[in-house]
């Protein structure tokens, strides 16, 4: 039984705007799963028609099993969901907030008043338990979110953007907080900050204008990019850096080479082997007597891997209907 | 014994799942009435009706024939410029006169909020958890129409008695129309001269009061209807006030004026003083609030398949 299951999945709001068209994934109980898209992708609708907050147009979203529906909550207390920027009821307390939320998920007293304690504890708000919601920070109400979000112990964790407007001590915090969760839930983790999901997720799930272009593990997503990218940064004088570039645009192994202050951009000629062009790269370069500081290649870079799914989707056009009926 | 076992644990299987769904409803409930309670809108209205209560009740007290004549005092002009007959029946007629005809605005801009203003955002961190729509919106609609009431019960109930211990009746005297229902007519001594005025009756006044009180729990229904509906505040108060307004005044032009306010308005002094028949009465309340549920239910519905 899969954790989350949508088929065919669309939403058209108002007959005007196709938020979503023919979404078809599959989360397996466990994954921690990374949302990916660029604004307006569907990231957001996808993961409200999965709560039930929204109806399908078209299609259906199963969660364990079972049909998510607006009336659904029986379904929903499996759920723990932290929306962007959660704006919660200003004139309450983190106390009354949280045994407010834990009586919406129907928990009696003497579960609901010890569990908020320890979220209070868990998440750093004890200093400021009795303080209204309305004079808290970003930071602390994103962390109340969360803590809401745990509330009844969900099988199923939904996070949306829950680094956003963090800074970085609260972003490492909330980072690290993810990873430990997902050791025994289901984690869906929707996020613009691609680093985010690159660190906690093991499977990406990426749309685009409203429609799924890849789901997989984010190993397939990587491999799927040019691994015959590298960027090497240099230091040295200008004039040796702009030698080292003209003699290794030279190379016949390399099919491009271009540079921007002291780093030179990289584009090997296809071929199984990277390793013995990019050491004959390297020697051309230290015979031009600049020093080499880094290299990475651009192709394992999560973000270089979604920029080209993006661009190779939005490029496609026309094709794109006729694959998706074909399918 | 095995069936005693197996029925105490049916029996608290039940009540487990019946905690189970107050405990949400419950939550939307009283949370809701706190935020009212911090309103300004219910804060100003309950000392709007207060205030004008009071201004009632002394203009009540004091000498009821002078209005409309050259000394009467300026409350007495504004409040009865033309009937002249400020028995206790009709001083509580014009109390809820007002309910009718004023504060069912009040009433539509408290309400017509509800639901749509908590739309998007907060409603996001409330119905992703573990409540369905029903109960999301029965916590809604049920604290809406306490907070409705509880201010008109807490002002009239009060202002009511005094009227009614402190009406001074000297003499009553019965009368029996042509339909078989009863007039109770008083003798109420003014301090200067004599006028026949209405008295209460005890069962009239509180099928008034309850006619009113079925308006007020209509309109908040429509109110919580309407924000249910739109997705804007100001759409749904705006077309409350349309709608309750304009149906008054579409039923008091046509010729349907069985459940118009205007009639409503007019027969209160008669209802309160005990002219009235019980049966059309019942029919009348129990259409309201059969109206009421009937509107409410309509309303859950499109709640329970509208996006949030």
């Amino acid at each position: 039984m899969s954790a989350v299951e949508t088929h065919n999945l669309t939403k058209i709001y108002q007959n005007r705007h196709i938020a979503l068209n023919g979404v078809t994934v599959c989360t397996e109980p466990g994954a921690i799963v990374g949302l990916l898209g660029p604004n307006g992708a569907g990231k957001t609708t996808l993961i409200r028609l999965i709560l039930g907050l929204h109806r399908p147009s078209a299609g259906w979203v199963e969660v364990f099993g079972r049909q998510m529906t607006p009336n659904a909550a029986v379904l929903r207390c499996r759920v723990g969901y932290l929306p962007t920027a959660p704006r919660l009821p200003p004139q309450m307390t983190p106390i009354t907030y949280l045994d407010y939320v834990g009586k919406l998920f129907g928990l009696p007293g003497e579960v609901r008043k010890p569990r908020l304690a320890a979220m209070i504890r868990a998440v750093d708000l004890l200093g400021a338990s009795a303080q209204k919601l309305s004079g808290l920070s970003t930071g602390m109400l994103t962390r109340l979110g969360i803590a809401a979000s745990l509330m009844n112990e969900p099988e199923l964790l939904v996070w949306d953007e829950p680094t956003y407007g963090l800074d970085p001590e609260a972003r490492r915090f909330t980072i690290d907080l993810m990873k430990e969760l997902a050791r025994n839930r289901t984690l869906i983790l929707s996020s613009h900050l691609l680093h985010d999901v690159d660190e906690v997720c093991d499977h990406a799930v990426v749309l685009n204008q409203g429609q799924l272009i890849f789901q997989g593990t984010m190993g397939e997503l990587k491999g799927r990019m040019r691994r015959n990218h590298f960027e090497l940064q240099l230091e040295g004088k200008t004039k040796a850096i702009e030698t080292a570039r003209a003699n290794v645009s030279k190379l016949a192994s390399v099919r491009s080479a271009s540079a921007a202050g002291p780093r030179i951009a990289i584009e090997l000629t296809e071929s199984k082997d990277v390793a013995s062009p990019l050491a004959e790269v390297l020697m051309t370069v230290a015979e031009a007597g600049v020093g080499l500081v880094s290299i990475h290649s651009k192709g394992q870079q999560t973000e270089e891997a979604f920029l080209e799914l993006v661009e190779s989707d939005e490029a496609r056009g026309f094709t794109r209907a006729t694959d998706a009926k074909a399918a | 014994m095995w069936n005693q076992t197996r029925l105490v644990g049916l029996r608290e299987q039940l009540m487990r799942r019946l905690r189970r769904w107050f405990l949400p409803y419950s939550a939307v409930f009283a949370n809701d009435l706190a935020v009212l309670a911090q309103s300004w809108v219910l804060r100003a209205w309950l000392v709007l009706t207060a205030l004008f209560a009071l201004v009632t009740l002394l203009d009540h007290s004091s000498p009821p024939s002078t209005a409309g004549h050259p000394g009467g005092t300026i409350v007495a002009a504004l409040l009865h410029p033309v009937d002249t007959t400020p028995g206790p029946a009709h001083t509580i007629a014009q109390l809820l006169k007002f309910y009718v005809v004023v504060w069912v605005s009040f009433v539509v801009v408290l309400t017509g909020g509800t639901i749509s203003s908590e739309l998007g955002v907060v409603a996001d961190s409330v119905l992703s958890r573990g409540i369905s729509r029903w109960q999301y919106f029965l916590g809604k609609w049920t604290s809406r129409l306490v907070a409705v009431l509880g201010v008109y019960l807490l002002v009239m109930v009060p202002t009511t008695l005094v009227i009614w211990l402190g009406s001074g009746v000297d003499q009553v005297t019965t009368e029996t129309h042509s339909e078989g229902d009863i007039t109770t007519v008083a003798v109420v001594q003014a301090p200067n001269q004599f006028v026949i005025a209405r008295a209460i009756r005890p069962v009239g006044l509180v099928i008034g009061l309850a006619r009113v009180a079925a308006l007020l729990a209509l309109v908040a229904t429509c109110g919580v209807a309407f924000s249910a509906s739109f997705g804007s505040t100001v759409i749904s108060i705006g077309v409350g006030w349309v709608s309750i307004y304009g149906t008054g005044l579409i039923l008091s032009v046509l010729d349907f004026a069985y459940f118009s306010p205007a009639r409503l308005v007019q027969e209160l002094p008669s209802v309160i003083s005990g002219t009235y028949v019980a049966t059309p009465q019942a029919w009348l309340i129990g259409g309201w609030v059969g109206l009421t549920l009937a509107i409410a239910t309509l309303s859950g519905i499109v709640m329970a398949r509208r996006d949030v």
